[in-house]
């Protein structure tokens, strides 16, 4: 918490009317609220609950704020102020980033037990947001200036701190599963700020993926499956619990797309084997995601084309790993993905993102041009189910192929 | 005394807050289907898309009712598509479509012997009830499913269902085209398909002949008419008595209705979803006589 109190000086006998003679003030700021035309509803990202109306307290509250760019901020704030004999009234102005000033107000006075308290009346800021650009003001400071002489004479009051974002245009409705969540406009505002186009934010929020470390709000690290049988897979429950299945991710990069307003249609990409090819009388319904090691193939002689085998029995997944009772294919450590070098890698499907003909893998932070680059690009294995608690493999990536099931995000 | 009436009144309070809690909680998918004199119906966990089977005797209230977790669910994402099933002779037919990275939507057309689900497995978590669901039997591949994305893989207003009647049945819709498939001698037959502005949708048999109609979300009821090879909207279904209370009931079936699929004496009700949530101390013979409207199709 910043509790700013300034002592200053003043000589101020035209109001008090005495002789000049040197007082101590002590003026803080007690409480900020944003607000006015197109400013976003920030959700926590653990209950997809608004933030309350106040974004900054002297007890240590701060909460965010957003608007589209273009927009205007308005803000009021709570004052105290203490001082043996004050004015009826005094002037308060206040200096942010950018130069987006709050105005000069001239507020009465209200007495209050050994203090005095004033509001800053609800006022919009002496100039809008850039149009058009995307911004992120950590912090935007608010420097308050306090006048006794409507004007004439300025002394420095308070600062309050805020985090302020401002996306591209007003961000796209919130539908399901898409909120306007604080770590979805952290990570979209801060990787693309000063973007002007859809492309260049497209660009610098894909640059969020591309280390495999993948961050909230806070800077707690969100885990592609930080357990191998998570079964997390909407935003809400990624952004609640930390730890998530592909779908997540997926749905975090398109909705760092979509808060910027950008519509993008057709975004959201389920991928899984094709079943036209049945090995050994069965569809191939699996895959192994780099890397497996391959051992003998028990299989060779029923299944030549499917030689390698792996067997279970019940719950197979636990959180630490794949728990076989015979495997010719036993899983390595991986390639990365988000926060964990060694992810789930054994899957039916997957989801990515698509945008302008590109497909964007946001749990490994790799981009592919063809949808035939996936398989030969990430995967080790092909699987089939041939029998009840059994799986059988193949390393011969040519034997399918992956299908696309399109949908927006 | 005051000490004693005021622990009764906060007993009291605390019961009636659960109550309504637990009523405020029920949502039901799709329909409750009767069989035998027992009621089944199934509720979907907005966090693990795992179902809850609750059942009961159609003599009993509603709020008696039997519940099991069941190795089956529905995604949460997208287009808000119910869990489609249907209960044949004990067995739950139906479609999991649990969103998870280890579940086939090809392997998803179900078959389960709900007796063999009554009893509990306290020690299975819910990631584990997710993994046994995809392991239970398939009883066909989903054709219907891999065929329309033969045709048009961009999934946009999307919605399915699947009755068992003769045979398991499956209506499937995607960007305004429909497809109706039958599953006979171990093969999925598209027995047609129709362009409709048909959106969510349930399929129910008809009750007086063969074939079947489709109940839109917004309650409109349609039929496939061979003969002009299109769907088309019916007029009044109702009986002029029930005709009546539909009117009555408008309202609370404009915020969303539940079929009632009673197989013991062949009829279809539809009733609107809050009058279940609210009626959950009668039961459920009390709530069709005094709320359903019969379907006469």
């Amino acid at each position: 918490m910043k509790y700013f109190t300034i002592l200053f000086i003043c000589v101020c006998s035209t109001f008090l009317g005495a002789d000049a003679q040197d007082f101590v003030y002590n003026f803080q700021a007690t409480e900020v609220k944003f607000l006015g035309v197109g400013i976003i509803a920030i959700k926590h990202d653990s209950s997809a609950l608004a933030y309350s109306t106040a974004h900054w307290r002297n007890t240590g509250l701060r909460e965010p704020a957003g608007w589209a760019s273009g927009s205007t901020m308005n803000a009021t704030a709570n004052f105290e102020f203490t001082c043996a004999k004050a004015p009826d009234s005094i002037s308060i102005r206040g200096f942010g980033n950018d130069t987006i000033n709050l105005p000069m107000r001239t507020v009465k006075l209200n007495a209050g037990a050994g203090k005095f308290t004033c509001v800053y009346p609800v006022s919009a800021a002496s100039k809008a947001f850039a149009a058009g650009v995307v911004n992120y003001y950590a912090p935007f400071n608010i420097f308050w200036e306090i006048s006794f002489d409507k004007g004439l004479t300025w002394y420095k009051a308070d600062t309050t701190d805020h985090k302020i974002y401002v996306t591209k245009s007003a961000p796209m409705a919130e539908t399901g599963n898409f909120k306007h969540f604080h770590t979805v406009l952290e990570l979209s505002c801060k990787n693309a700020k000063g973007q002007t186009t859809d492309t260049g934010i497209i660009s610098k929020c894909w640059s969020e993926f591309t280390d495999q470390v993948v961050l909230n709000h806070k800077g707690d690290s969100l885990f592609y499956y930080k357990t191998f049988n998570t079964s997390n897979t909407t935003l809400p429950l990624l952004l609640r619990n930390k730890n998530a299945q592909c779908y997540t991710f997926a749905q975090l990069f398109a909705a760092l797309i979509k808060i910027q307003g950008i519509n993008k249609p057709n975004n959201y990409v389920f991928i899984t084997p094709q079943t036209k090819t049945s090995p050994c009388g069965n569809n191939i319904n699996r895959f192994l995601v780099k890397n497996w090691k391959f051992g003998i193939k028990s299989d060779s002689v029923a299944c030549p084309s499917f030689p390698y085998r792996n067997t279970y029995s019940g719950s197979y997944i636990t959180a630490t790993g794949y728990v076989f009772i015979t495997a010719d294919a036993t899983d390595q450590t991986g390639i990365n993905g988000s926060c964990n070098n060694n992810p789930s890698s054994f899957f039916n499907n997957h989801q990515i993102c698509k945008f302008d003909g590109v497909y964007y893998d946001a749990c490994y932070g790799v981009k592919f041009n063809a949808l035939s680059d996936i398989k030969t690009t990430a995967f080790d294995a092909w699987g089939v189910q041939l029998a009840p608690n059994s799986y059988n493999f193949t390393t011969d990536m040519s034997q399918a192929d992956l299908r696309e099931t399109i949908t927006t995000y | 005394m005051n000490t004693r009436f005021y622990s009764l009144f906060c007993l009291v309070f605390s019961i009636v807050l659960l109550s309504q809690n637990t009523m405020a909680q029920l949502k039901i998918e799709r329909k409750i289907i009767i069989e035998n004199e027992q009621y089944y119906f199934f509720t979907i966990d907005e966090e693990t898309q795992l179902a809850t089977l609750h059942t009961g005797s159609v003599k009993d209230k509603i709020i008696n009712a039997r519940k099991f977790q069941m190795p089956i669910g529905r995604e949460l994402n997208n287009e808000f598509n119910p869990l489609c099933f249907d209960i044949n002779n004990g067995q739950f037919i139906g479609i999991n479509w649990i969103l998870n990275s280890m579940n086939s939507r090809y392997e998803a057309l179900k078959i389960i012997t709900l007796k063999d689900w009554l009893k509990p497995h306290p020690e299975w978590t819910n990631e584990d009830w997710a993994q046994v669901s995809f392991n239970q039997p398939t009883f066909a591949p989903n054709e219907p499913w891999e065929r329309m994305l033969d045709e048009n893989n961009v999934l946009e207003n999307c919605y399915f269902d699947m009755v068992k009647t003769e045979v398991p049945s499956m209506a499937i819709c995607n960007k305004g085209k429909l497809y109706y498939w039958e599953y006979r001698n171990d093969k999925w037959i598209n027995l047609w398909s129709v362009f409709t502005n048909v959106n969510s949708f349930s399929l129910v048999k008809r009750c007086n002949t063969s074939g079947f109609y489709f109940i839109g979300g917004n309650g409109d009821i349609m039929i496939y008419s061979e003969k002009d090879s299109m769907l088309l909207a019916l007029g009044n279904v109702f009986h002029p008595k029930e005709q009546l209370r539909k009117n009555i009931l408008a309202a609370d079936l404009a915020n969303g209705c539940l079929l009632i699929i009673d197989k013991d004496y062949n009829k279809t009700y539809t009733i609107a979803s809050q009058t279940i949530v609210a009626e959950q101390f009668n039961s459920l013979n009390k709530i069709i006589n005094e709320s359903a409207l019969k379907i006469n199709l």
